[in-house]
């Protein structure tokens, strides 16, 4: 196996970069949206309904439907694989954010009120804070999700390390599998670990 | 060991890991049937502790308990919770579960009699100023503070155990209420004459519930005697600063009537005050009626002691 | 698209019901082990760490390369789909039983000790009832996420609805890759539905709101 990774190397760094380009962006686009529309949701009740309902919905779907229902519009490749996967984590993302911020303590908001803070600086540093717990939670589930998924994405010509596997399979190779599937594995949870300690740092106080 | 007590501690210790002194200190009491025992204290005194080892929540390090005349720990912990009821602070009510199915699940647990069981959850929620119709099939959630303590109660006693374990039951509930909730609790004890084992850190309810009060501090026991004594305590530095740093004349108020009074004699005439009243009830009596000289204590309409104006200022005196 | 349905109802009926049968069986599999683990991680507290980093570790391997272990030892086809299945859920039904337990009131819990009810009657009939909405609100996470590991379990022979995915896109054939996909859809969304009404009824009934 590793004299596979010697000889491959090449490929193998290329298809990782993919895998991390892909899941980065993808990640990164999904806390922008979602966060701000999480946000959203909770500073204006009215749409809170709505967009929590289409958003839990979305949650349903399966990631390779969606990987497969971005075909016909955007054909295959790389953005439209990232457009798919946005959506796979938006949801998550959206609704912790929302969750995140409903749930902060009333008390501690009146107290803030109490002291003059003006509203920008209340939700700044208060609400934000301590809805980071809840809202970075959900950002580690959609990681997860998202790299995994970025395997799939391999099957519709993002690349990535899905590669790996699925040629793995038909061609009956062991080793190309394994490393195909032990580095997604491992990137995914360098990245559950990296979160999980961003986490806790937030938690300390609650 | 004595065969008299129903409970008896034996240099009872409680210690726990990297804790610097123990909960409970080398406690040696012995507690007799029908005797209604209020634990006092401060926080960290240990008294929770206490009372939770009784029904073996908490067991000692050192030392034996015994139940009646059976050291605690040679019997099965659920047989002996069985046999005694348990009240806890914030109720511990199953919001799962409706009134009745509350109070009747240990019988339904013990596979009894369903009808019978029912009705004794009737008599019980009865005993309780609860009227069975209104409340049975109620949920916690529905029922106030005061109302789900009452629940708690009926439930603690559906065994019909000899001894019942409170551990600050009213603290969370409202003055008025609380005052109510006290004096029910007084009749059933007087009814029933179980014995009870009652934590609290409220001085007043401890002098006005308990027929002996058992004072902890820091695990160490200070006094275990009846309210009037513990009162009057001058010994005790700690003792006479938690009852006495109210006043000497708030002190004495606590007393009861009935420990400043003399027996009664034919020819004794006055107003009339149930035996149980306190002296602040006899005080603020002699005030409003300037006339009376005595006030004749009666129980169930049967005088039984007298109490005069002039003894009032030698109350602080002596004492049985 | 309809005629193709009509064509072919019995075989897409089969691949409904492989797929319902898949997700099921691994659902009851998972919780019955998960609910197992969970009663050695609340009994001996040190192995929460490990047993929870060891199954979030297992989530992050893909589905796919998870089915090529396994494949060697237990071939192609449904019982491998199962056991990876069982696996990846563990994560959910484990964090969430231990959280349902956690919820139950400490006061609550207290009492029912003190009553001397026992061990058994206190967790079936005191701590149970109150667990159950954290408890199957991991199975809801759970079903979900099988189903749509499921779909891609049709790559290694398991049948169920992917089949009509992947052989559509195989094939060209995009009739079927929009039946697969809506019945994948639909299917998640009816098993949504049903547990979140057993998650609220359960929720109801731990507040005591019947």
């Amino acid at each position: 196996m590793w004299q596979y990774i010697v000889e491959n190397r090449q490929l193998y760094i290329t298809a990782i970069w993919e895998h991390v380009l892909l899941s980065v962006v993808v990640i990164v686009a999904a806390v922008l949206i979602g966060v701000s529309l999480g946000i959203f949701s909770a500073k204006f009740p009215q749409w809170s309904n709505g967009v929590i309902s289409v958003f839990t919905f979305f949650r349903l779907i399966p990631s390779i439907a969606l990987l497969i229902l971005v075909m016909p519009l955007l054909k295959t490749g790389f953005v439209p694989s990232a457009v798919a996967l946005t959506v796979l984590a938006l949801p998550a993302i959206c609704i912790n954010t929302y969750s995140g911020i409903m749930g902060v303590d009333r008390l501690a908001i009146e107290a803030a009120t109490g002291l003059g803070l003006s509203k920008k600086q209340i939700f700044t540093k208060v609400e934000l804070p301590m809805a980071m717990p809840m809202i970075i939670v959900g950002i580690r589930a959609a990681f997860i999700d998202v790299i995994s998924s970025a395997t799939l994405a391999a099957l519709v010509g993002a690349g990535g390390l899905g590669i790996f596997i699925f040629r793995g399979m038909m061609m009956n190779d062991m080793a190309r599998l394994l490393i195909g599937g032990i580095t997604i594995a491992l990137i995914a949870l360098l990245a559950e670990l990296s979160l999980a300690l961003w986490q806790r740092k937030y938690s300390r106080f609650i | 060991m004595a065969d008299e007590y129903i409970i008896h501690f034996d240099n009872v210790t409680k210690k726990y890991k990297n804790t610097s002194h123990p909960a409970v200190d080398r406690l040696t009491v012995g507690i007799k049937p029908g005797e209604f025992i209020t634990i006092l204290g401060g926080s960290g005194s240990g008294k929770t502790t206490v009372l939770k080892m009784v029904n073996r929540i908490i067991e000692p390090t050192s030392g034996t308990i015994y139940f009646k005349g059976r050291d605690i720990m040679t019997l099965e912990p659920d047989k002996l919770r069985r046999e005694i009821g348990y009240v806890i602070q914030q109720g511990g009510l199953f919001p799962h579960m409706t009134v009745e199915d509350n109070i009747a699940l240990l019988p339904d647990c013990l596979k009894q009699d369903r009808k019978k069981t029912r009705e004794r959850v009737r008599e019980l929620l009865r005993l309780v100023r609860l009227d069975p119709d209104v409340y049975k099939d109620r949920y916690p959630r529905q029922l106030s503070g005061g109302q789900q303590q009452r629940v708690s109660i009926a439930r603690a006693l559906i065994a019909d155990p000899d001894v019942l374990l409170m551990d600050e039951p009213f603290g969370a509930i409202d003055a008025v209420i609380r005052a109510e909730l006290q004096e029910e609790l007084r009749e059933i004890h007087k009814q029933f004459r179980k014995t009870i084992l009652f934590v609290t850190h409220d001085v007043q309810e401890a002098m006005y519930l308990g027929t002996r009060v058992l004072v902890m501090r820091e695990g160490v026991m200070q006094q275990f005697d009846t309210p009037a004594n513990v009162l009057m305590n001058k010994n005790n530095r700690y003792v006479a600063e938690i009852v006495g740093n109210r006043g000497e004349i708030q002190r004495m108020l606590m007393l009861k009537a009935k420990d400043v009074a003399k027996p009664y004699s034919p020819g004794d005439h006055g107003p009339q005050l149930d035996i149980e009243a306190d002296m602040e009830r006899v005080f603020a009596l002699f005030m409003r009626d300037t006339s009376a000289e005595c006030i004749v204590l009666t129980n169930k309409s049967e005088p039984v002691m007298t109490i005069w104006r002039s003894d009032l200022l030698s109350a602080g005196k002596s004492h049985d | 698209m309809i005629d193709y349905i009509v064509k072919y109802y019995d075989q897409i009926l089969r691949m409904l019901l492989d797929h319902g049968k898949m997700v099921a069986v691994s659902i009851v599999i998972s919780f019955a082990l998960a609910f197992v683990l969970s009663v050695v991680v609340r009994r001996f507290r040190n192995l929460s760490g490990v047993v929870l980093t060891v199954f979030v570790g297992v989530y992050c391997i893909p589905s796919l390369a998870l089915f090529a272990f396994l494949i060697p030892f237990t071939g192609l086809g449904q019982v491998t789909a199962i056991v990876a299945l069982v696996l990846y859920n563990q994560i959910f039904l484990i964090r969430s039983i231990l959280a349902g337990f956690n919820s139950v009131p400490s006061a609550a819990r207290e009492a029912a000790r003190g009553m001397g009810i026992g061990f058994m009657n206190s967790l079936l009939k005191v701590e149970l009832p109150l667990a159950l909405p954290a408890i199957l609100g991991g199975v809801r996470v759970a079903a979900i996420t099988t189903s749509g590991i499921t779909t891609v379990a049709a790559l290694i022979n398991a049948g169920g609805l992917g089949v009509l995915l992947f052989d559509g896109i195989r094939t060209m054939n995009f009739n079927k890759v929009w039946i697969g996909v809506i019945l994948v859809c639909a299917f998640t969304l009816l098993l949504n539905w049903g547990l979140s009404v057993l998650e609220k009824r359960s929720l109801r009934r731990a507040r005591g709101e019947r």
